[in-house]
């Protein structure tokens, strides 16, 4: 039911060394050759203006490590231009999940380093090239920044503003700023930030730039490589969502069950106590961006609340939380029952401890959730979540960045739910106000992360980009509808989003998906009737089609249709179409719920 | 541990498979750019960044384009990791 990365390919996979293209290769040989099943592909097309082929086996390795298929297809050498605007080239041809444009700086202008050299054309060819990609795909698009020289002309005398270094940040700050400006189509990779991680030593290889126009080494390629499938990651839905965190040795050091809330290692100054307090700042910039917190560990929960509560450097307060299971039980059961109480699927968890043996159990008990170990080397500790980029989000919505108390009111709904005598009952006293209508410009990014992260709920799983969203949004015979809901225990957010398109007057269900946690209250089908009703009378439509596309996780919505009215028509390998006429929307409505536009 | 001819021989072997995607028995002491269909210069440029990583040796710019045999790369790598080079007529 859910997915996880076989086992065989994680052997295979931890043979291979980042500092080895031999090992990266052999693994990747080892791999293709073992038929081992990934039923996910992600497409990149890389348009350059240098010789980046050496950059495709880590792409691949990385890929596979994600649990993606890869297919990976370069421009011409130095064709950018021309390979975007080629109706035949691999932009249109390789269905990309991405186009990398990866540019250096040499060759987009024949007079850089030279005497009086300035960033205006680069820029100028940076930008022209930018408005080109972002027309002629609507795929999401990674553009690099640049890598000045390491030795400046001017020797030891001050930078002099017009110098070769600060022109080619004038051009990384213009490329920074696109990015930020557009970042539903555009994300960065930032080539000078793997300088600064690398060392020119471990980055550059002049040798090869001289014979064959081939920059980089191997760790850069490898660093280069697993930055861009991050972003393949988030496009195809497999970034985490929660954190599960162990208490003692883990937020902070020591045991507060022996220790006592002044005797545990936490502060702002001292070693080890600053690693934790460090620790802790990340998780907050995680809780910030709508990743999920949560506690699971064995203590008394009085004793973890009150660190959370009165110590003085304790930065993770009860606010933050969604959830906790802080009692004696056995980890296992509690991640299960975190999971539930969340309505994610185990993958979409990180779960953090210091204790190997507890690591080990819940990796082998529950292989789809990703275990982290607190390092013996606590000084690498505080940039353990941010290293390997799991909880990776494109852009940042106001949804995210309020989603703990989303799910905290949640918890409160579910606590009133139990003294009801049935749900109907229940669901009438919620109050509930469905807010359904085309989703608004500033909604088409929600709507494209939905899309890109809904799992569970979602009866055809169709990934988009925000690019394709705004097409669909537009167009003449599609619409996008946004489903917002809110109760009298608050705000509940943008939770809904149906596609629709039309052919004649036969109108087809796209897409239909819905965040889990709202599910079981007839919103689904109180959205969906309102869709059907606007769009019947706005363009005519007499028939519904609508489709149910199996995956591993989508089994909740099987039943969806048919529960809804629809009628099966056809059915192969668990794909099924249904259809249903016009006229019916009405029974899809309900009491509880009232509908605003 | 010294590492022997049959060593560098068996460890090469193995990088020209993986780098050009054949079966190992593909490749033989004789394989070079000609007879190899898929050594071509890509991968050629990949084949030498691969053995520069797994023997931990470099190789000089002027020395790269004359690498396009088992046999070249061999000796060049023995050479460079001090492993008595002279080749027995077997």
């Amino acid at each position: 039911m859910s997915f996880s990365i076989p086992r065989e390919l994680k052997d295979i996979l931890s043979r291979a060394s980042s500092d080895n293209a031999a090992s990266i290769m052999a693994a990747v040989h080892e791999i293709e050759q073992s038929g081992i099943p990934l039923d996910v592909t992600a497409n990149v097309v890389v348009l350059r203006n240098f010789t980046a082929e050496a950059l495709e086996p880590f792409v691949r390795y990385h890929a596979y490590a994600a649990g993606l298929r890869p297919s990976i297809v370069f421009g011409g050498y130095d064709l950018a231009t021309q390979d975007l605007m080629d109706e035949a080239g691999p932009v249109r041809t390789a269905r990309p999940d991405l186009v990398v444009l990866a540019l250096v700086i040499e060759n987009l202008d024949p007079s850089y380093q030279m005497p009086g050299w300035a960033s205006d054309t680069v820029i100028e060819r940076l930008s022209a090239l930018f408005d080109l990609a972002r027309k002629s795909t609507s795929a999401m698009i990674a553009v690099n920044t640049l890598i000045p020289p390491s030795y400046s002309e001017l020797g030891l005398a001050p930078p002099s503003g017009r110098d070769v270094i600060s022109e080619v940040m004038k051009v990384n700050s213009f490329v920074k700023a696109f990015v930020a400006e557009n970042a539903s189509r555009f994300c960065l990779v930032d080539w000078e930030r793997y300088l600064r991680i690398l060392g020119e030593e471990q980055s550059l290889d002049h040798r090869y730039w001289y014979l064959a126009k081939a920059p980089f080494r191997t760790r850069f390629l490898d660093l280069y490589a697993s930055e861009i499938v991050r972003v393949l990651r988030v496009l195809k839905g497999k970034a985490k969502k929660c954190l599960i965190l162990d208490c003692d040795n883990t937020l902070w050091g020591g045991v507060v069950g022996e220790d006592g809330l002044d005797g545990i290692a936490l502060d702002a100054h001292d070693y080890p106590g600053r690693a934790f307090f460090d620790f802790q700042c990340a998780v907050l910039h995680l809780a910030e961006r709508g990743i999920l917190v949560a506690l699971c560990s064995k203590n008394n929960e009085a004793d973890v609340m009150e660190v959370l509560e009165r110590h003085p450097a304790c930065l993770i307060k009860p606010a933050h939380l969604a959830a906790w299971r802080i009692d004696w039980n056995d980890k296992a059961t509690n991640v299960i029952a975190l999971a539930e109480e969340l309505n994610l699927g185990l993958d979409s968890f990180v779960f953090v401890d210091d204790n190997p043996l507890e690591c080990e159990q819940l990796r082998r008990f529950l292989p789809d959730l990703t275990v982290l170990k607190v390092p013996s080397t606590l000084f690498t500790y505080p940039t353990l979540l941010l290293r390997d980029g799991l909880f990776d989000t494109l852009k940042v919505s106001a949804e995210d960045q309020r989603r703990a108390t989303l799910y905290q009111s949640e918890a409160r709904r579910k606590k009133a739910r139990a003294s009801y005598r049935d749900v109907d009952e229940y669901l009438a006293t919620l109050g509930m106000v469905a807010t359904i209508h085309r989703a608004a410009h500033g909604e088409l990014g929600r709507v494209a992360q939905l899309t890109q992260k809904t799992n569970q709920f979602n009866v055809t799983t169709r990934r988009y980009t925000e690019g394709e969203i705004e097409r669909l949004a537009a167009g003449p015979n599609s619409a996008v509808y946004t489903l917002s809901a809110n109760d009298r225990f608050g705000d509940m957010g943008l939770v809904g989003v149906l596609i629709a398109t039309m052919t004649e007057d036969i109108g087809t269900i796209d897409t239909l998906l819905m965040s889990c946690r709202v599910l079981g209250r007839r919103l689904e089908t109180t959205f969906v009737g309102h869709c059907l009703k606007v769009l019947e009378k706005a363009w005519g439509v007499r028939t519904w089609q609508a489709e149910y596309i199996p995956t591993r996780k989508n089994q909740m919505a099987a039943s969806f249709w048919n529960t809804t009215g629809f009628a099966e028509v056809s059915s192969h390998e668990g794909r099924t179409q249904y259809a249903l006429k016009a006229g019916n929307a009405d029974r899809l409505l309900s009491d509880f719920i009232e509908i605003r536009e | 541990m010294t590492l022997t001819r049959m060593d560098v021989d068996k460890r090469l072997a193995k990088t020209m498979a993986v780098t050009f995607s054949v079966p190992d028995t593909l490749i033989s002491s004789d394989s070079n750019t000609e007879n190899l269909e898929r050594w071509d210069s890509i991968r050629h440029m990949r084949l030498i960044l691969a053995l520069e990583d797994e023997f931990r040796v470099q190789f000089s710019d002027s020395e790269i384009g004359g690498l396009i045999s088992f046999q070249a790369l061999a000796d060049a790598i023995n050479g460079k990791l001090g492993v008595d080079s002279t080749r027995d007529t077997r």
